[in-house]
């Protein structure tokens, strides 16, 4: 029987920390687009796996350091959602939001056959080139795919948050998010503010993609932490932005714990776990801690 | 009307029209390959042809593979060595017993690791093509088709060596199962130290990883050492493995089983590293391969602590060695890569080759897949097949499909990989264990 | 002669062969589905995979196109119902019991099994809508085959006996009898569906869908519909699953992941959401008959040494088919060829 003691209970602490942030940067992506187009962007889980890819392309087979593959990833993902909200989501304004859920599940598929044709042969698993450094904090050891995760998506999400908090740009974004008519009419530029909401969430997708990269190693499959990452915006809240961090740290540790203390009784059960939360919070409080509630009128 | 409208207009007829044409001609593919050499209308299975002098059988062959799919990263080389061996052996020419030439017909499909597209590609191979034959991969497909193959009597050789199919009776492959391998190295680990604690991780939700541990935990209880169960996902994160990693290392253990396939193995090597866990990890044939060391990201921190399980010596260095020539000249033809899985894909077509060679022209066009079935269990009472010095001796017998029991050890030094061994497990019977087990 | 056909009584109205074409039609295909098998084995084999996805399309089509509740867990809906079928066989024959035929008997059973799950999906609809209700049903899709893979099915697959699926010694696994009845099958839940969608409660489903708020105010249960529309949806489903088990070798929970539950949903969207039939037909005979047929094809054409191959061709064309159609096509494949006949009908005058 596995034990929980002061010095497991430090390194799990840790590591849930780490993909905890994790979480919360690839969860970010969901709550931009949802503030500004007030529909889920499905498409999201395939555009950080083609973001992954090409940062594994630029920094292996290119040879480019970590940072040009940071700002490929970020690139590709901005351009990506750019693309979603020209493409697809202006068209469908105004249209039931089940038709944007659909549209964006064809750009998901649409994402994935990029990433396989930009990966190529290395369409597998395969590690980003890091150094390979360790330094150890009492029990806790901490290697460079640490670092580069906690730094990438502590500061992502950091920025994010600020942008939209401090800077003129982020406050025109929260007044489109708010009142789309009322911006409009105070003359700012709708349109594009919502396209940059969606290209700043698709480059949010790309430098998460990285974080989760350094943890996870890159491989076709690596959708699936896209979609549990769900859970942690909905924890949230969708249309809250700083919120989410708590619930990525609260999807870290539901993991990490769960997999460490029933791992042999309950295999596999961290996955299930961040669904069953996502059901939980989804029937208890659908709005999330932090979101607003909807009020429907007809 | 609108133009638009008019070309959707025209895609759905042609679409209706192409699911008519599917369903009608019930040709689930005409793929290039098969219309120029096999008139699989007409003649069901093999065609005597040829004409003046010299007769000639076609033989239609399915070959199933994953080139896309999560297990593509050892698919890929595996269908390459599949490949080259059909070139290969059509090239230097199959004869039957009495000397009629055989042509290898191969049909490729990528099933992506989805054992359901498995089922609709075997009833393409069955009902479209009418294989004698397949050359399959994965374990849950396997599984899952072992009871119709014997039900339509197609021989079908598997890269999957789940102890199961031993007792199917048209299931065959070059290698002793999965459970008799990790016997040999629980054997081997008892060796290196008697009373040892050995760690399993595995996922305990994957029919392939977990079918060897009933066997591993019956001839470690006989050989004395102490077993632990830890889950390591088969889709493991470095999280997930030194999750793993930090609950092994609460048993203190000596020995580390991984179950996995490589990914997840080379990431619990990893972790191991990270934490200075100091025990020696085995991985099983899928789980440790040439690229292991590099995969960790640390080889030398790991020297002398990975290790996996092989029934065969890996091909590298070996050009001269009779069976391994063979191999690396097949590679040539195209211009490909000799490693353990293209080796292994070669071996599984070199089996059914040996099959043919064993039986005569006229069972063969009667019994067709019987008949290649009855070719490789006479080894149990005549002649052993042997291809080349890969495999020792193997003896298929009826009910028994477990050709060899040997297996090697193969230990990364740092610098190079070292074989020891062959170890045969003893005073246990793997597969018996691991079939009761799952009843 | 009249320049039209005129109906004289509403049965006349009301019927599903309303014109001479629908007759003509309906003979065709009767004696399309009939002469299949002659084209040999295989076809066989597709037509009945067809007619077990056509079953799970067209109960999404009910959940998702009539009653607008978008649903991502139809394949596990299906997986309930297969696994109904054989963990009973499996079961039965473990406890020493005769299992004969019961891969067929216990069809019926299978649709109820699933309904039930489908029921509990429904519970979130009552308090959430649109991309809620979907992560809701997609949190749930995982979770059962969480549980398909650790409690009910931990070796992946079950394989049942062949006497489960013999009748009077006719062997329905496989072959013309599984085809006729696979077939028969089919015919009967697409005509049921088809009536649902004209009666009280089909009309009660499409009123939630277009405006709940305003339906719950002319006096529609809408808890009640949408929890009927998720049930009728979850046992098409259930019965798919059955028919799946009986027309496979073995049930395993990978035929039932979220790739399945995305497919399903792809073939309604591009098929026609709402035409409940002909929608969902047209769906599925691109996205699972045409589509899992290219691989070949294909290959022979070249694409297979294209960058990413074969999947990552269609995979992209399969995803601009479908954000194509929402975007510029929200009736589906089936509103173009209506466009198509109104054109035809009036020809050659524009209007």
């Amino acid at each position: 029987m596995v034990v929980l003691t002061a010095q497991t209970a430090a390194v799990n602490t840790f590591q849930a920390l780490v993909m905890g942030l994790v979480f919360a940067a690839l969860g970010l992506g969901f709550n931009i687009v949802y503030r500004v187009s007030k529909s889920i962007n499905l498409a999201h889980p395939t555009l950080v796996l083609l973001a992954a890819y090409t940062a594994l392309v630029v920094s292996t087979r290119l040879g480019a350091g970590m940072a040009v593959a940071v700002a490929a990833a970020a690139a590709v993902g901005a351009a990506a959602g750019a693309a979603l909200e020209v493409l697809i989501a202006r068209p469908l304004r105004g249209r039931p939001p089940i038709a944007l859920i659909a549209a964006t599940l064809g750009a998901y598929y649409v994402f994935k056959a990029l990433a396989k044709m930009i990966a190529g042969d290395m369409w597998t698993t395969a590690s980003l080139p890091l150094p390979t450094f360790t330094a150890r904090f009492g029990p806790v050891v901490v290697d460079a795919s640490d670092l580069l995760a906690l730094g990438l998506a502590g500061g992502l999400v950091a920025a994010v948050a600020a942008l939209h908090r401090y800077t003129r740009l982020g406050v025109a974004m929260r007044a489109v998010a708010e009142d789309p008519y009322g911006a409009a009419a105070y003359g700012l530029p709708v349109r594009m503010l919502t396209m940059l909401s969606w290209a700043i969430a698709g480059a949010a997708g790309g430098v998460a993609a990285v974080a989760l990269a350094a943890k996870t190693g890159v491989e076709p499959s690596l959708e699936v932490y896209v979609i549990e990452a769900l859970a942690a915006s909905l924890l949230a809240g969708l249309d809250s932005i700083a919120g989410i961090v708590l619930g990525g740290l609260v999807l870290g540790l539901v993991y990490q714990y769960s997999n460490f203390l029933l791992g042999t009784i309950l295999p596999g059960f961290g996955e299930a776990a961040a669904f069953t939360l996502m059901l939980f919070v989804l029937l208890v409080k659908p709005y999330g801690i932090f979101g607003t509630e909807r009020i429907e009128r007809v | 009307m609108r133009a638009r409208t008019a070309l959707i207009a025209a895609i759905v007829v042609i679409v209706v029209v192409a699911a008519a044409a599917f369903m009608l001609a019930g040709r689930g593919g005409g793929g290039a390959t098969t219309a120029t050499t096999s008139p699989t209308q007409t003649s069901p299975a093999a065609s005597p042809g040829g004409g003046q002098g010299g007769k000639e059988i076609t033989l239609n062959v399915g070959l199933l593979v994953d080139t896309s799919g999560p297990t593509s990263g050892v698919g890929r080389p595996y269908a390459m060595g599949a490949e080259a061996a059909f070139k290969y052996f059509n090239e230097k020419g199959v004869y039957t017993s009495d000397g009629v030439r055989v042509k290898l017909n191969y049909i490729k499909r990528d099933y992506g690791y989805n054992p359901t597209r498995a089922q609709q590609y075997y009833k393409e191979f069955r009902d479209q093509y009418h294989v004698v034959a397949i050359v399959g991969w994965g374990t849950a497909d396997t599984e899952q088709l072992s009871s119709q193959t014997a039900k339509d009597k197609i021989l079908y050789i598997s890269a999957s060596y789940s102890a199961k199919l031993v007792k199917q009776p048209y299931n065959f492959f070059p290698a002793p199962d999965y459970s008799t391998q990790a016997c040999a190295a629980v054997t081997w680990m008892a060796g290196k130290k008697p009373g040892a604690t050995l760690v399993l991780l595995y996922d305990h939700t994957v029919a392939y990883s977990k079918s060897p541990i009933p066997a591993i935990k019956a001839i470690a209880e006989k050989l004395g050492l102490k077993v632990y169960d830890v889950n390591l996902p088969l889709k493991a994160s470095d999280a997930d493995a030194e999750n793993a990693i930090q609950q092994a290392a609460q048993y203190k253990p000596d020995f580390i089983w991984c179950g996995n396939t490589i990914s997840s193995c080379s990431r619990a090597a990893k972790a191991m590293a990270k934490y200075g866990l100091d025990a020696v990890m085995v991985a099983d044939v899928w789980g440790f391969d040439e690229r292991f060391p590099k995969l960790t990201g640390v080889p030398e921190k790991i020297a002398g602590k990975a290790a996996g399980v092989s029934p065969w010596l890996w091909p590298e260095g070996r050009e001269n060695q009779p069976g391994y020539r063979e191999l690396y000249e097949a590679a040539k033809m195209l211009d490909a890569k000799v490693d353990l899985h293209f080796m292994q894909g070669f071996m599984n077509v070199w089996l059914l080759v040996k099959a043919i060679e064993r039986t005569d022209s006229k069972t063969l066009m009667e019994k067709k897949g019987e008949a290649l079935k009855n070719a490789l269990e006479s080894s149990c009472n005549g002649d052993p097949i042997k291809l080349g010095d890969i495999t020792p001796e193997m003896r298929y017998c009826p009910g028994n499909h477990l050709p060899f029991k040997s297996s090697y050890i193969v230990v990364w030094d740092g610098k190079d990989f070292k074989f020891e061994g062959p170890i045969t497990p003893e005073g246990v019977d793997c597969v018996k264990v691991t079939i009761e087990a799952e009843k | 002669m009249p320049a039209g056909v005129f109906k004289e009584r509403y049965a006349e109205l009301m019927a599903h062969l309303r014109y001479p074409i629908h007759w003509a039609g309906l003979a065709l295909g009767v004696a399309v589905l009939a002469l299949l098998p002659l084209a040999g084995a295989y076809s066989v084999s597709l037509a009945a995979d067809a007619a077990v996805f056509l079953i799970a399309a067209i109960g999404l089509n009910i959940t998702t196109g009539l009653a607008g509740q978008i649903s991502l867990a139809q394949g596990a809906l299906m997986g309930v119902g297969a696994y109904a079928v054989a963990k009973t066989v499996e079961a039965l024959a473990a406890g020493g019991h005769s299992v004969a035929g019961m891969a067929l008997l216990l069809i019926p059973a299978a649709g109820l099994a699933a309904a039930a799950v489908g029921l509990l999906l429904a519970l979130p609809s009552f308090r959430l809508k649109g991309y809620y209700l979907a992560m809701a049903s997609l949190a749930a899709q995982v979770l059962l085959v969480y549980i398909f893979k650790t409690i009910i099915d931990p070796q992946q697959g079950i394989t049942m006996p062949d006497e489960a699926k013999t009748v009077a010694d006719i062997y329905f696994g496989d072959g013309y009898p599984m085809y006729y009845l696979v077939i028969a099958i089919t015919a009967v839940m697409a005509l049921a569906a088809a009536n649902i969608g004209r009666s009280s409660v089909g009309r009660a489903m499409k009123a939630v869908r277009d405006n709940d708020v305003s339906a719950s105010i002319v006096g529609i249960d809408v808890a009640r519909t949408k929890a009927l529309a998720f049930a009728l949806g979850a046992f098409y489903a259930g019965i798919a699953g059955a028919l799946y088990a009986l027309t496979n070798n073995s049930v395993a929970w990978d035929a039932f992941e979220l790739a399945t539950s995305i497919d399903l949903l792809a073939m309604v969207l591009v098929g026609g959401a709402g035409r409940i039939i002909w929608g969902s037909l047209l769906g599925v005979l691109l996205l699972r008959v045409v589509w899992s047929n290219l691989d070949a094809p294909l290959s022979s054409l070249g694409f297979i040494n294209l960058v990413g191959g074969v999947d990552a061709v269609k995979y992209l064309v399969f995803g601009l088919l479908v954000a194509y159609f929402v975007v510029k096509e929200p009736e589906g494949l089936i509103g173009v060829l209506r466009r198509v006949k109104e054109y035809l009908r009036l020809w050659p005058f524009s209007y």
